[in-house]
């Protein structure tokens, strides 16, 4: 094991350009589609955004959203549900859904050879759903155990927990967007059959990630699409943050060996925080630097010096219809509060003292780095796609942005990140023993 | 980390019978030579985007751990992490970012640990230099130690100890193999064991594994043979090889359990749930294809015959994305694992029989050609998920130079799959599912106030929380 069998450090080397791929654009009756071109790639990505998520659910149906589209592929007027999932599985397609506060969205991800094959598919899911009371039932009993389930791991309900403080549990943003077993036990087929009349029979958006010179794209949207109307729907007012949340919530959890930490305020959403003095690129390599690679100063204390975990996570979520700072992480029991103390600890003097020049230069070169090697998958495009849609970006986003991370200063980094961080506004929520853990987090004097 | 009971019979390619092209199962060009010091190294030159992926394969794993010692390669893991004598610690990761490198981590198996970046391919001299200082000189200290130590115990906390039914595999390991069997402990150890390793444990087992001639490198991307041959010289070309024990010896096993067993556990988990296990062939060895189709046709999917009899047809079950998996384990007999959840008013025990019923109906009428086309689409689809990254194309490749003694070897893997055909896939029913081949673990709910039991992994990673973020809304 001498060192002199080594060889010395290799020269440093300088972060390069990156250009995203090409973006197409076509109108198809009232429908859009955005499709990014990647010559060569034998997998194709193609997903339906449409307005209907979450904030559009009647009250005390919490889950309508997320079970409607997840039972759009069990069963439809010309196949069963075993009928249609092997047909899907049969292509090769992986189908998967995704609901937010404002949009439903139908993802399949599959050779690009059968796209056409999927797109039918897809369109056929969308328009024709049976929703069957038998398959309607069997549904959503089944989501009803697993959402008992996710709620007896460690996670959604320290995410409920912060969600309720700072909006309150009496609306629908400061709860789950997903629902509770509680809120999906009150679901019906009569309820899923409406919710899909009212918001998924609507052109949306149809995104593509894919090789388009093996794909007949208007011809995929004139599939999905073909005479929807347009989405007409009124734009849903903001949701109002409390003005001065209790700062401590906590979950009980008897007996965990661990505490799940989930400590954050609310931020402006991505369109809007340039309205606030917040440069969008600057705020990520800060954000990154304080909690959001291995190496970050959270990961670094709470993991590397500390011992209190396995790790942490620190970001802003720019999503719709606001955004949310959020660390978390899950802790020992026995260092849960002192693991609150040193995360607040480490965010003020994080704001204090600013980024060093150390810290940016690596974190630029990370991020610049991460660009090329994030997006090597026609699904990791297509999700590039879908920013472009939500926050009304242009095409050419991800290459601007991308050279803006080259030149971004020390300065504009410690501004973005002192105009977008609210210390004082944290709001701690903790799933853990409160027998164990509550007087001393208590005693925090949050 | 993967749950290794629902991903791991993802290694196929092509299409199905009637759509597939004839294609090959790799369709990159591959180039493969040694050091003189017994490095392997190979390379997958792939000029389309300027990033590189450089894995190293180490053959090593919880395999080798002798008694008292379980989870000690996991730990060692981490250690590599913690600098070396050129890498200061802490300053690994760092070095990596600095020149543009991400995906960075490692995982330890019981068959092996793997160390994996991908990186720009101006930077590939920095990723090769950095692996090259940990191979020939790493800094093991008790400050270090004592540190990851605290976070592997984390990470068992986070992924086994405060999670239902987290003991699932580690108990089906035990209940699968026999006491002393490198197979029969999980890879993430004991808190005891843990809390017992001293630094001369990891001094001891880096000089024995971690040797030039242990590992294979392999790079993928954006570069040369030429060129990672002059830069493997320079990095690794004078790191010496040392000598390393014997694996321990373990006796062959026979193809079945010999043995029906039902083991049942009673923890405060929400709902009843049955795992099983049954003994298959080892990776690569006869039927070890078939067992892979096998467990796709009935067990993966929407479309999958466990789904539609228990789910659809019988409402026994709840909907689950998988109800069995192959584990691929290399180098003694594997197994296939399963799972089921009944629905509310179904007891157990009738769940369990309709489970092993639609098994056996595989093994007494075969299976059709449309669920065979089913499974084949999905295989091969996989297989071009998996090599659309540079990093898991390198890791493949890995993985069969150390496996078979050469990489190339992973073209086979997607027409050994394809070819699998309708007499096999019943005749490797009828060995995995004989009923003297079978273990049951069954989860039943306690009251509140019962305590909670140990657990452990099988395969874990260094860093997968701190990089994730939470999906929750």
């Amino acid at each position: 094991m001498s060192e002199t069998l080594l060889a010395p450090r290799p020269e440093f080397v300088s972060p390069r350009a990156y250009a995203f791929p090409e973006v197409r654009t076509f109108n198809v009756g009232a429908g859009r589609i955005l499709a990014a071109h990647l010559p060569g790639q034998p997998i194709a990505w193609i997903s339906a955004l449409l307005d209907g998520g979450a904030l559009r659910e009647p009250e005390g149906l919490d889950g309508l959203a997320r079970a409607t589209a997840g039972l759009l592929d069990e069963g439809t007027l010309k196949h069963s549900a075993d009928e249609f999932g092997t047909a899907v599985e049969s292509l090769g397609g992986s189908w998967s859904v995704d609901t937010g506060w404002e949009t439903v969205r139908l993802s399949l991800d599959l050779p690009v050879r059968e796209a056409a094959a999927g797109a039918e598919l897809l369109a056929e899911a969308l328009r024709t759903p049976a929703f069957t009371d038998t398959d309607v039932e069997r549904y959503l009993s089944d989501l009803v155990a697993a959402k008992r389930e996710s709620f007896a791991r460690p996670g959604p309900r320290a995410q409920a927990a912060m969600r309720g403080a700072l909006y309150g549990e009496e609306v629908r943003y400061g709860r789950l967007a997903g629902g509770d077993p509680e809120s999906v036990a009150a679901l019906d087929a009569e309820a899923v059959r409406a919710f899909h009349a009212t918001w998924l029979r609507h052109a949306g958006t149809l995104l593509i990630a894919g090789d388009l010179d093996r794909l007949d794209v208007e011809a995929l949207g004139r599939a999905v699409f073909a005479d929807f109307p347009a989405s007409d729907a009124a734009a849903l007012p903001d949701p109002t943050p409390k003005a001065a949340p209790k700062r401590l919530a906590v979950a009980d959890r008897p007996g965990a060996v661990q505490s799940t930490l989930r400590i954050g305020h609310p931020t402006p959403t991505r369109s809007k925080v340039a309205d606030h003095g917040i440069d969008v690129v600057a705020l990520r390599i800060g954000s990154t630097v304080l909690g959001g690679s291995f190496t970050s100063r959270l990961n670094h204390e709470l993991r590397e010096v500390k011992g209190y975990t396995y790790g942490a996570h620190a970001g802003f979520d720019f999503g719709r219809p606001l955004g949310l700072f959020t660390f978390s992480a899950e802790v020992r029991t026995d260092a849960t509060a002192e693991a609150v103390r040193d995360v607040l600890r480490v965010i003020d003097e994080f704001i204090a003292e600013g980024v060093t020049v150390a810290e940016l230069d690596k974190t630029r070169a990370y991020l610049a780095g991460a660009t090329p090697i994030g997006l090597q998958t026609a699904g990791a495009v297509g999700s590039r796609l879908v920013e472009m849609v939500r926050h009304g970006l242009p095409e050419d986003y991800v290459t601007t942005e991308h050279a803006r991370l080259l030149e971004v200063t020390l300065d504009e980094v410690d501004t973005a990140v002192r105009a977008a961080l609210r210390p004082a506004d944290l709001v701690v929520a903790v799933e853990g023993d409160e027998s164990v853990v509550g007087a001393d987090l208590e005693a925090l004097g949050l | 980390m993967a749950d290794l009971a629902h991903t791991t019979t993802a290694d196929a390619t092509a299409a199905s019978g009637v759509r597939a092209p004839a294609a090959g199962g790799f369709g990159w060009p591959v180039e493969q030579f040694s050091l003189d010091n017994g490095l392997r190294i190979v390379v997958c030159p792939d000029p389309g985007t300027p990033i590189v992926a450089v894995n190293v394969w180490y053959n090593v794993g919880s395999r080798h751990e002798p008694s008292g010692k379980h989870g000690f390669a996991h730990l060692f893991e981490h250690l590599m992490f913690e600098g070396s004598a050129q890498v200061a610690k802490g300053e690994h990761f760092g070095v990596l970012q600095a020149v543009g490198g991400s995906a960075i981590n490692a995982t330890t198996s019981s068959d092996r640990t793997n160390y994996y970046q991908t990186v720009p391919s101006a930077a590939l001299a920095t990723a090769l230099w950095l692996e090259a200082d940990r191979m020939g000189a790493l800094a093991l200290t008790q400050e270090t130690l004592d540190n990851q130590r605290e976070v592997v115990k984390n990470e068992r906390r986070q992924r086994y100890d405060n999670v239902p039914y987290g003991r699932w595999h580690e108990l089906l390991g035990e209940l699968s193999y026999p006491e002393g069997h490198p197979y029969h402990h999980s890879t993430i150890g004991s808190m005891a064991e843990l809390d017992s390793a001293q630094l001369s444990d990891f001094t001891a087992f880096y000089e024995s594994y971690y040797s030039p001639d242990n590992a294979v490198l392999t790079v993928v991307g954006d570069t040369t043979a030429e060129e990672v041959r002059a830069l493997a010289e320079r990095y690794f070309g004078a790191l010496k090889s040392r000598p390393r024990p014997q694996p321990p010896e373990a006796p062959e096993l026979p193809a079945a359990f010999g043995r029906s067993e039902r083991v049942e556990v009673v923890e405060p988990v929400p709902l009843p749930r049955v795992f099983f296990s049954f003994r298959a062939a080892q990776f690569a060895a006869p039927g070890s294809a078939a067992d892979d189709v096998l467990s796709v046709v009935l067990g993966r999917g929407r479309g999958s015959r466990l789904f539609r009899e228990l789910v659809t047809e019988r409402r026994l079950a709840q909907a689950e994305s998988g109800y069995l998996g192959a584990w691929q384990r290399a180098w003694h007999a594997s197994m296939i694992t399963g799972m089921a959840t009944p629905r509310d008013g179904v007891e157990l025990p009738e769940l369990e029989a309709a489970f092993f019923e639609v098994c056996e109906s595989v093994a007494a009428e075969g299976v059709t050609e449309e669920e065979l086309d089913r499974a084949r689409s999905m295989l091969a689809a996989d297989w071009s998920r998996e090599l659309a990254t540079v990093g898991s194309r390198a890791d493949q490749l890995g993985k069969h130079a150390t496996l078979f003694g050469d990489a190339a070897a992973v073209a086979d893997r997607l027409p050994e799959l394809l070819a699998v055909d309708a007499t096999q896939v019943q005749e490797a029913a009828a060995r995995v599912f004989a009923p003297d081949n079978r273990i049951t673990l069954a989860y039943v709910p306690a009251d509140d106030d019962a305590e909670p039991t140990e657990t452990a992994p099988n395969e874990t990673t260094l860093n997968e929380t701190a990089l994730n973020k939470t999906t929750e809304r």
